[in-house]
């Protein structure tokens, strides 16, 4: 068996989600469009003004006003966070085009009925403004466009109730919430907060459950029962560090440069909040520059690797000779370590991430003799969803290992109380918002998992033979984005390839 | 089907109530999901009536499922005559108010349009192809065809020598003129009756051949209620029963508002009407608008045809 050396950590890797900010913010007014502070702005605590100009878009019906400040002008002092955040998908919250699609469908089989419960998140400040729940990028305003933006998480002061589904309350007091307490600002005062430096805070909007009925994110709550809590490591301490998926020392700095001159020597935390979801636009984070676009989220990738690096591992690989039929059947084993003391891998909206094993067999002249884990020709692995693999063109990847979650279906037979009648006809619903349980396949953190199967060939091969495993990862799979039309963004979709390991016999 | 792994149904949501968390933070404080300061009348007028001034709860339909059914081939014919259309429910201020509303003849297909009718279309070349993974082809063709967009749907409506039904058209038929909700009237259809998501579970595993229940509307239609989408020809506009002719409505044609709180404008979106299979009986009832863009398609929504008389 060859078994791969490689250090054992134990980072706290939240697979499918970004996580809210600790940074101090710079307060003053900012009409949504304007993307420049005025000259002399001298806004004091507590004045927090009115937005009146509703940036892109129409607005309807929608309340303009806003007590919150543009991220524009968090950027007069707080250049260095900004610069993170806007290539975050925070920033991208209220952007995405799948989100957009994800929330028409959910809006229209609900009629309307699920309202804000998708936006309350990806655009708190839209939603506080009255923005309809239906509505898109195209027409949101520039506050909006913000998605999850600087002032809002710096209000936050507390959930109501449960902890999920953006039950995030904020106060406009003219404080900033983080983690220090400062009255040294001109323009707010810093105070420290509890809440904006915990894990309930990200769990605000990383556990999502309730429409209609069943936990379609869970991150926050795999974290409650983690290592990672019972350590006390924070969802922050790993997304929000210096190298995605590993809590350590930050480095110490200014939190504000104002007028030139930086105040406070402070711990530093990533903004970018790094996770593994990406922009599929051309012009985010910068709207009117592709090429500088282009390079943001290139270094945001490098990122993303480091982060699902130490995320999971491929920690043995071995292939033998079938018992009975040695030349025509092979026995392959496969050990699956989850890196991730924090939350299950992948973790994150179900039905969305494909973490899977590509495994390929070699002859002794190099020839393909066994393969899973590879792609239908419209990119999807040959699973149940694959177009080919329904029009009979490929056959069924039976042996795909894949620890993408799956929404089920169960018709009305299906035991409320949670239990599963194995013999019900079921089926799989792309669509979370369908789904009525969900089968993980997730790794539990640190998990340890072991795959072992037998592969009978069509014909004899000649040895030594050479498997090779490589452990890869997207975001959406293609068969989902063709379903939510947006067959475009196929092509946008990046593969990483997070391990590899290779293993012989003769 | 299913692999192994760990079954995990989990239920929390359903216990956790039908709207966003309650928010209880103090004055000063604010909730991105309460909107609940009300839905405002127009475009930008904030100071407009309460939900109650124009959604009156005290509904003038008995709810009855009344009407005559005469169909023959497939086709059922609806008499001349008011209707009472709309729901008086200010929690969904879309249906408001309730208003009586006179149509001239008509006829409507009683059942969903069909695989094996769509096919027979595009044979013609009188319609243009559904993405191959929604056809269901045979044995399935009286399977609803779906993933049809809206000007694919009027191509296969003119074929068949009709057009899609008003907004008004198709609720007459599916609520009969006293304001069904259901098409047996206002209890909710069991399983047996109707293709829906009835609470968390499903009735059936996904859509089931057209004219598989007995239930049918007043005006003798079938699967009203759940099974897939239908397109209407209106435009959507969430405040459009508020200023609406009386006779023969054909929906907005400027100043569309996406919802009662929302957007006004260019009109963008259709009437969607019946719910569909992985729907809640809420969206079964006759009375629910939903809506898409012309351009949308999806697995659960089809058509059904109307034709003057």
């Amino acid at each position: 068996m060859a078994h791969r050396s490689q250090a054992l950590m134990l980072p706290l890797t939240l697979l499918g989600i970004g996580l809210l900010g600790c940074g101090m913010l710079g307060c003053g007014t900012l009409a949504p469009n304007d993307t420049q502070p005025a000259a002399g702005d001298t806004a004091t605590p507590g004045d927090t003004g009115t937005q009146t100009d509703t940036g892109a878009g129409s607005t309807g019906g929608m309340d303009t006003a806003s007590p919150y400040t543009s991220a524009e002008m968090c950027a007069t002092c707080h250049q260095r966070q900004y610069d993170e955040w806007r290539q975050s998908m925070h920033h991208y919250a209220s952007r995405s085009p799948v989100f957009d699609a994800f929330a028409a469908k959910a809006y229209r089989d609900s009629s309307g009925e699920i309202g804000t419960f998708c936006t309350g998140c990806h655009t708190q400040l839209g939603t506080e403004m009255g923005e309809p729940g239906s509505t898109t990028a195209a027409t949101r305003n520039a506050l909006s466009l913000e998605g999850v933006t600087c002032d809002f998480c710096h209000s936050a002061v507390g959930h109501s109730g449960v902890v999920g589904n953006t039950a995030i309350v904020t106060a406009h007091d003219g404080n900033k919430y983080g983690p220090y307490d400062s009255d040294a600002a001109a323009f707010h005062t810093s105070r420290k907060s509890d809440f904006v430096t915990s894990a309930d805070f990200c769990g605000s909007c990383h556990d999502v459950f309730k429409f209609p009925g069943i936990q379609i994110e869970q991150a926050y709550s795999e974290y409650l029962t983690s290592p990672a809590a019972a350590e006390g490591i924070r969802c922050q301490d790993c997304h929000m560090g210096v190298t995605p998926g590993v809590p350590g020392p930050r480095p110490t700095g200014p939190s504000a440069v104002v007028d030139g001159k930086p105040y406070g020597d402070r711990e530093q935390v990533n903004h970018r909040f790094i996770g593994p979801d990406y922009s599929m636009l051309d012009n985010f984070p910068y709207e009117d520059d592709v090429e500088a676009s282009a390079a943001a989220q290139e270094e945001y990738a490098q990122q993303q690797q480091t982060l699902l690096d130490n995320a999971i591992r491929i920690r043995s690989i071995d292939i033998l000779r079938g018992m009975e039929q040695p030349d025509q059947s092979l026995h392959l084993d496969v050990e699956l370590e989850s890196l991730t003391s924090g939350h299950n891998v992948p973790t994150g909206f179900t039905s969305e991430r494909q973490l899977w094993l590509h495994v390929t067999v070699r002859d002794s002249i190099g020839n393909v003799i066994y393969e899973s884990g590879d792609l239908d020709s419209y990119g999807d692995l040959r699973d149940i969803h694959s177009w080919d693999v329904d029009a009979g063109l490929v056959p069924l990847d039976k042996d795909l290992i894949n620890l993408q979650s799956k929404n089920w279906v169960a018709p009305r037979d299906y035991d409320s109380v949670g239990a599963i009648d194995e013999t019900l006809p079921l089926s799989e619903t792309i669509f979370p918002f369908d789904g009525n349980f969900i089968e993980r396949y997730a790794l539990e953190p640190l998990e340890i998992r072991p795959y072992s199967w037998d592969v009978a060939l069509d014909q004899p091969f000649t040895g030594p033979l050479q498997v090779t495993a490589e452990l890869r990862y997207r975001n959406l799979p293609p068969y989902l984005l063709r379903a939510l039309q947006a067959d475009e963004l196929v092509e946008r979709l990046r593969t990483f390839t997070i391990d590899t390991a290779t293993a012989g016999v003769l | 089907m299913r692999g192994p792994g760990t079954l995990l149904g989990t239920l929390l949501g359903t216990l956790l109530g039908g709207t966003l968390l309650a928010c209880t933070s103090p004055a000063d404080t604010h909730h991105p999901g309460d909107t609940s300061s009300g839905p405002t009348d127009t475009a930008g007028d904030t100071s407009a009536p309460v939900v109650a001034d124009w959604c009156d709860p005290q509904g003038q339909a008995t709810g009855l499922p009344v009407g005559t059914v005469d169909c023959t081939d497939g086709v059922c014919e609806v008499p001349a005559g008011s209707f009472w259309m709309g729901y008086p429910d200010p929690q969904r201020p879309a249906e408001c108010p309730e208003h009586q509303v006179s149509l001239s003849a008509y006829a409507i297909d009683q059942d969903e349009v069909t695989v094996g009718s769509w096919l027979s279309c595009a044979a013609e070349g009188a319609c243009t192809a559904v993405p191959e993974h929604c056809l269901d082809l045979a044995p399935a063709l009286a399977l609803p065809v779906r993933c049809v967009d809206w000007d694919q749907a009027q191509a296969f409506c003119a074929w068949r020598g009709g057009r899609l039904p008003t907004e008004a058209e198709w609720e007459k038929a599916a609520r009969g003129d006293q304001g069904a909700l259901y098409p047996a009237g206002p209890t909710v259809p069991l399983c047996a009756d109707a293709n829906y998501r009835a609470s968390v579970s499903y009735c059936s595993d996904g859509v089931v051949a057209v004219g598989s229940y007995k239930l049918r509307s007043a005006y003798g239609l079938l699967d009203t209620a759940g099974n897939v989408w239908e397109w209407t020809s209106d435009w959507f506009s969430a405040t459009w029963y508020r200023d609406a002719p009386d006779t023969d409505p054909t929906g907005p044609t400027q100043d569309c508002v996406d919802t009662v709180s929302g957007f006004g404008g260019t009109c963008r979106q259709h009437t969607l009407r019946g719910g569909a299979y992985n729907t809640t009986s809420d969206n079964i009832r006759g009375s629910s608008r939903s809506f898409a863009e012309p351009q949308v398609y999806d697995v659960n929504i089809g058509l059904r045809c109307a034709y003057d008389r």
